[in-house]
């Protein structure tokens, strides 16, 4: 059931919203089952390819609750109708939230390509080398940190 | 930008609120917008404008004119 501009009347609106297409499936009836299966396979790869001490078993289930949140987010995040979730603005990208946001992200990147180029240049210099898996969380850290911090600036700023 | 939302929406009786409903943007849009510190895009200036049965020109003025 939809108002004339398309959108779902507040009253058939749910917290968690409902399928993409006109569904009245819940979208999380499907988020969470998807998001477990997937968690369990990165579990299951995870498992295989672990070289340590720690039980195979462990480090399944270790990864698999670790990443089951952000799986079943991202699931959802593909699967919801945004037009049926309780309170959500009909033209997000017009709302000065969407220009902070893009403020945010533009000042982001540049910071991101600052510090990266600034740390490359500095182990390049050193000679001293790290796990590549530390490298891509501190840029991961870099880019989050300052795209949430120029936002929360922002957000004061009004 | 200068505008003069805020009284456009205060001789209707509208809240801010009720006025962000009309154009499905959110209240803080619309306290920002009358406060001058942004800019709506051009769909939503139109839209404004549409809503209160004005121009965009009577609604809004560039600084320093």
């Amino acid at each position: 059931m939809t108002d004339t501009d398309g959108t779902a009347p507040e009253l058939d609106r749910t917290r968690w919203g409902r399928l993409r297409g006109g569904s009245r499936t819940p979208a999380m009836a499907i988020a969470i089952p998807a998001g477990l299966v997937l968690a369990v396979v990165v579990g299951v790869i995870a498992a295989a390819m672990w070289d340590a001490p720690t039980p195979p078993f462990v480090v399944g289930i270790g990864f698999t609750v670790v990443t089951l949140p952000a799986l079943v987010g991202l699931v959802w995040v593909f699967l919801v109708d945004r037009d049926t979730l309780r309170g959500a603005i009909d033209r997000p990208e017009e709302s000065i939230e969407g220009a902070w946001y893009d403020k945010a992200a533009q000042g982001a990147f540049s910071d991101t390509l600052l510090i990266t180029g600034l740390g490359t240049t500095f182990f390049a210099i050193t000679n001293i080398r790290i796990d590549m898996l530390i490298a891509l969380i501190g840029v991961l850290v870099v880019a989050m940190g300052s795209c949430g911090i120029r936002y929360l600036i922002a957000r004061r700023r009004g | 930008m200068q505008n003069s939302l805020c009284a456009l929406r205060q001789d209707r009786g509208w809240s801010q609120q009720r006025l962000a409903d009309e154009l499905g943007v959110s209240r803080q849009t619309i306290i920002s917008i009358e406060r001058g510190r942004f800019d709506p895009s051009l769909p939503l200036a139109f839209r404004i404008a549409r809503l209160f049965e004005t121009t965009i020109e009577s609604v809004f003025e560039p600084d320093g004119e």
